[in-house]
């Protein structure tokens, strides 16, 4: 579930495991820092001018720099796609400027009746995000920023939008030192921090679990995460950030009308995001500067060339930075420590350290781990799951092998709860969990790996182990070296087990294991060996499905035998090393001379 | 009556319009897998040809050559589109890419148009005239461009059906690495399914430009009606395009009746939000999108 | 002469194939055999020119084709049947025969081709009109051979042609594979269950994990032999 602790990053509880949470890397902190310091001084500098006209420009900006921020926690941190921000934007300043105008409610009520309505109807666009995603995401989106403001305009009578809406707030005449009255300062302070905010979200258990269910909502799911939430949570941050803004923005400029949403500017945003690069904390700021600041304001006599401006620029920097400026600069400069030569063995070692600590929980228990009893499953007229019988004890690697199309994937998506089933039940640890989602199976003791790693190349190697913030067994050194080391120089063999510590700090009761030796080196393999043995000694029960029949045969207590979706046999290698039932699986057939 | 006659014909008219949109959509998604934000400017480019040539006195034949000469230019606008828009693609669409590319180009076109022509909406004499049913006066050209999106559905059935290389154009969707084993030139292919639906939405535009709304800022709401047609329809499928068209056509002028005119943008993507909550694969669609 | 020399090929960090030497003679039937992983498809995808190797070299008859895409190869004669009976499955069986005229240098040629084809299989002329996804898998197999057929090719690569299909038509399916060797097609069958292929290999080369693990003629792989090789000599178990 996210942590709305994290997400304030405001810590409630104390000591290694709030270290872990919200540690920001360095590189994040030089970014923050810019970007904020950066805002500060830029935007003083107009008031200590005393320029009026460049202190509109410089607030204006710095609430557009604030929101493309957000959306970029939205685009960056959860993988979503949305055009709508510019209206959530809209849509929190114009019910703060209805209200205070039109019903004559004091500011303050006022302000907080922007932020709820904003952020309603920004969870409002993350509806379609539950049942599509990708361009579909994009279209509908785009359209709700189209409509916005044609709704404001058609529902005059209650919006007066055709006249617009002239604000004035209380205070807005006292100013301070260089002319700065509380909003100037609000504005600037709420541009500054929305950098601090995203760095925080990203170092967070939620920011990683929003990267994890966007890169993969299976992968997610079989982490104990609900990724349809995790996305209504982020649509959620982001129209909260949005629906604030949208607030300041309306005594910023003390008029608000639909001419100011136009679904150019959610267009503009999202080219800002993009131009600056998805992946960055302060891309955004370098976006609007280049789409915002250089087209309205440097070449104001040129204003219709604006449009062109955002489409050439991103167009361009699509052909040759695909990951924004930021992100080719970032390409140029990646620092990180290089990987100790063996940390594939340290990965290891600290795998069993952290399994070590949990051995008086599974090592007691005698029931068996897994049973699969009788599972029938059809795909139209596919029959891949008939009648299938296996089960795994505490403590046992338990092979499962068969040719292609016997069932043995379908059987492993069975028991992750990734496919139902027709008729038959699964048992893990005493529970049936036959009805339950995949989440739910891991929360109760059921962890998968999966053929592909799920590693994250913009993240740290300590990041990617602890993506749950429940990687508090390491100590302190070794988390901050690992912590330097970026993700991106992993071997497979080393993201294959990173994979599975990530997995193993979960304490699953048991482990299934999908083609864990695919890509793998002979070394590596016989790394894998090991750590999977000494991993069973302690207590964990492992189902493995695997082709390399070598790997199997020295590691396995058992091996199942699947064809056309039954188990047909299931004996101890030795035994089943001669048996005809896999001969399939050595070529099938023999001595068969023409 | 009268009512009855101006929804059916108004709304059968401008839904044809939509329907040629969602069919261009469709032509460029079954070959690429990509949607073109930037279709609805198209359109009016397509639109903006025809408005700088003809005026009170041009001959219907100079008319034709025109409706030709705007269909060809905007088949090879999109062609350089899709060279740009497929240079940086590996032949599995990244999403991220296209989607960026084909917004940057709406913008791009947009911004030309606004250059060029001003912010204020063009309009087009209409040559072609008018008739007369149940006592109101309806342009020609609503038939004509029913009869267009008829013509341009068999057309490309025909096109699909008989020639070798629409044939390897509709594999793209069913397979793409069967057809690579089979020797069709992607790449090539790709580009043609840019320049086919160019020269779709030019002939639409150049032909339909005095009965749509030509300026810089209605492109989007053509692109988001065409999408919606496709996706009610089914993505990819060009009978539910035709279908779908028309009804929302209509569907959009009884809500224009009723509710007022501001709702002519919103009717479309109203019913695009319920069929997607619905069946998010369409009418007669098969593919989901990509799901959650 | 087919010629497969020290061939190397990742997909981003994985090696799929790590200095992989194969040949194989004109008329010689080759089958290549391994486990779910151990590089097969990934060296059929080589030869046919949908990955470009990351070393190592591939000729044709003294002529490089490594690293030239499949529309060229294709035209040139290479032509790969993909595995799990591939097919286009809206389209009819004769258009997803009639899309092989891309393989035709001369596109006159193809009624004679597609009569010939129709003529190794007349399931396929039975079910003409009928849209391919009406098909069973073996029938579509057997289209996708047809496909591959019509364009004559030089050189065909058949991965796992046994995968999906039913028993019964596994053997119709090898006899015309040898057939069309026996003709003087180049053929390289590529299989998980080796029994069927065989019944009908000149040579078999014995893939895992990447590697050439044996070569030989057919009579060399008794169960033994295969067990060997693939369960390796450790002792099984705790």
């Amino acid at each position: 579930m996210p942590n709305l602790q994290t997400l304030r990053g405001a810590p409630r509880t104390a000591g290694p495991a709030w270290r872990a949470a919200v540690r920001i890397r360095r590189e994040h902190r030089i970014e923050v820092t810019t970007g904020s310091v950066a805002v500060v001084i830029g935007s003083l500098v107009p008031f200590a001018l005393g320029d009026a006209y460049w202190q509109q420009v410089v607030l204006l900006m710095d609430l557009y720099v604030a929101v493309a921020v957000f959306l970029n926690i939205l685009r960056g941190e959860a993988g979503q796609i949305s055009f709508g921000i510019g209206a959530v934007f809209g849509a929190g300043a114009y019910a703060e400027g209805m209200a205070a105008t039109v019903y004559g409610v004091p500011y303050w009520l006022s302000a907080i009746i922007g932020i709820v309505a904003g952020f309603l109807f920004g969870i409002v666009t993350a509806l379609p995000a539950l049942r599509v995603q990708g361009y579909y995401l994009g279209f509908i989106t785009l359209a709700v920023a189209v409509v916005f403001p044609a709704m404001l305009i058609n529902y005059n009578g209650f919006t007066h939008a055709v006249s617009g809406i002239s604000v004035t707030v209380p205070g807005q005449y006292t100013t301070t030192v260089w002319g700065l009255n509380w909003l100037a300062i609000t504005v600037i302070v709420v541009a500054a921090l929305s950098f601090v905010v995203h760095a925080r979200v990203r170092a967070s258990r939620f920011g990683r679990q929003l990267k994890t269910a966007a890169a993969s909502p299976e992968a997610a799911a079989s982490l104990g995460m609900r990724p349809g939430l995790l996305r209504l949570a982020a649509f959620g941050l982001a129209g909260l950030g949005a629906a604030v803004c949208g607030v300041l923005y309306v005594p910023t400029t003390g008029f608000v009308s639909p001419g100011a949403f136009p679904f150019t500017l959610s267009i503009l945003l999202y080219f800002s995001v993009i131009v600056g690069g998805a992946g960055s904390i302060v891309g955004p700021l370098l976006g609007i500067c280049l789409l915002y600041l250089v087209p309205n304001v440097v070449l104001s006599g040129l204003a219709e060339y604006r449009l062109l401006i955002y489409g050439g620029t991103a167009f361009v920097v699509m052909l040759i930075f695909p990951d924004g400026i930021i992100g080719f600069l970032r390409s140029l400069f990646t620092s990180g420590r290089s990987l100790d030569d063996d940390l594939g063995s340290q990965l290891a070692d600290a795998m069993l350290e952290a399994r070590a600590t949990e051995v008086r929980r599974a090592g007691l228990t005698s029931e068996p781990a897994l049973v699969i009893s009788q599972v029938r499953r059809s795909f139209g007229r596919v029959r891949a799951l008939e009648g299938a019988d296996l089960a795994v004890r505490p403590g046992e690697v338990h092979g499962l092998v068969g040719a292609n199309g016997s069932g043995k994937t379908t059987l492993l998506n069975a028991v992750s709860g990734l496919i139902r089933l027709d008729g038959g039940s699964i048992v893990i640890a005493g529970r049936d969990v036959t009805h339950m989602s995949p989440t739910r199976r891991a929360n109760a003791g059921l962890g998968r790996t999966f053929q592909a790693p799920r590693v994250f190349e913009d993240m740290s190697l300590h990041e990617n182990l602890d993506l749950d913030g429940r990687a508090t067994e390491l100590s302190t050194s070794q988390r901050d070296r690992w912590d330097e080391s970026s993700a991106q120089l992993l071997t497979h063999g080393q993201r294959r087990l990173t994979e599975l510590y990530r997995v193993l700090t979960r304490s699953p009761a048991l482990l299934l294991l999908d083609e864990p030796a695919a890509g793998l080196s002979a070394q590596e393999r016989d790394e894998l060996g090991g750590v999977l043995r000494n991993l069973a000694s302690t207590g964990v029960a492992i189902l493995l499905v695997e082709h390399d029949l070598a790997l199997v045969w020295s590691i396995a207590d058992t091996v199942s035998v699947m064809e056309l979706g039954s188990v047909v046999r299931t004996d101890s290698p030795s035994a089943l090393a001669s048996d005809q039932s896999i001969d399939a699986l050595l070529g099938g057939g023999f001595n068969a001379q023409r | 009556m009268q009512e009855l006659v101006i929804t059916l014909v108004s709304g059968i008219g401008q839904g044809a319009i939509i329907t040629l949109v969602a069919m261009s959509l469709n032509v460029l998604y079954n070959a690429t897998g990509i949607l073109n934000f930037a279709q609805g400017d198209f359109l009016v480019v397509g639109g903006v040809v025809t408005f700088l040539v003809v005026h009170r006195g041009t001959s219907l034949a100079i008319l034709v050559a025109i409706v030709v000469a705007g269909a060809v230019l905007v088949g090879l606008m999109m062609g350089a589109q899709g060279v740009l828009t497929l240079a940086r693609l590996r032949s599995s669409v990244d999403q991220h890419s296209w989607l960026v590319t084909t917004l940057a180009a709406s913008a791009i076109i947009e911004s030309c148009i606004l250059l060029e022509e001003g912010p204020a909406q063009l309009v087009v004499p209409n040559r072609p005239g008018t008739f007369e049913l149940a006592g109101v006066r309806q342009p020609w050209l609503y038939p004509v461009l029913l009869g267009l999106a008829i013509v341009a559905f068999f057309g490309l059935r025909a096109f699909h059906g008989h020639t070798t290389t629409g044939l390897a154009m509709s594999a793209l969707r069913q397979d793409l690495d069967a057809a690579r084993a089979a020797g069709a030139p992607i790449r090539l292919l790709q580009l043609a399914g840019f320049g086919i639906s160019g020269l779709l939405i030019g002939v639409t535009g150049a032909l339909a430009a005095p009965v749509i709304s030509l300026s810089q800022s209605s492109g989007i709401t053509y692109a988001l009606s065409g999408f919606a047609a496709a996706v009610i329809g089914g993505l990819g499928n060009q009978l539910g395009a035709l279908i779908a068209g028309p009804v929302l056509g209509v569907l959009t002028e009884v809500a224009i009746f009723h509710l007022g005119g501001e709702y002519e943008q919103i009717a479309p993507l109203v019913l695009l939000a319920m069929v997607l909550l619905v069946r998010p694969e369409g009418v007669l669609g098969q593919a989901a999108p990509r799901r959650v | 002469m087919l010629s497969v020399d020290s061939v190397s090929a990742s997909y981003g960090r994985v090696l799929a194939l790590d200095q992989v030497s194969v040949q194989a003679d004109s008329g010689e039937l080759l089958v290549i055999v391994g486990p779910n992983g151990a590089g097969k498809t990934t060296l059929a995808k080589c030869i046919a020119g949908f990955i470009v190797p990351s070393a190592g070299t591939i000729s044709l008859d003294g002529t490089r084709i490594d690293g030239r895409k499949p529309e060229k190869l294709v035209s040139q004669g290479v032509r790969l049947v993909l595995e799990g009976h591939r097919v286009f499955p809206e389209l009819s069986v004769y258009d997803n025969l009639r899309l092989s005229k891309l393989a035709l240098v001369d596109t006159e040629e193809f009624p004679a081709r597609l009569e010939e084809v129709l003529g190794l299989f007349p399931i396929l002329r039975e079910r003409l009109t009928q849209p391919a996804r009406e098909l069973s898998g073996g029938q579509q197999q057997l289209l996708a051979l047809g496909q591959a057929f019509v364009g004559d090719p030089k050189l065909l690569i058949c991965d796992e042609p046994s995968l999906g299909v039913a028993q019964r038509l596994i053997p119709e399916i090898m006899s015309v594979l040898r057939k069309m060797s026996d003709r003087g097609m180049r053929v390289i069958v590529i299989e998980q269950v080796l029994a069927p292929a065989l019944q009908i290999a000149d040579r078999v080369v014995v893939l895992n994990r990447a590697s050439v693990i044996a070569q030989g003629k057919p009579q060399e792989f008794s169960r033994e032999r295969l067990q060997e090789l693939f369960l390796g000599n450790s002792r099984s178990g705790t």
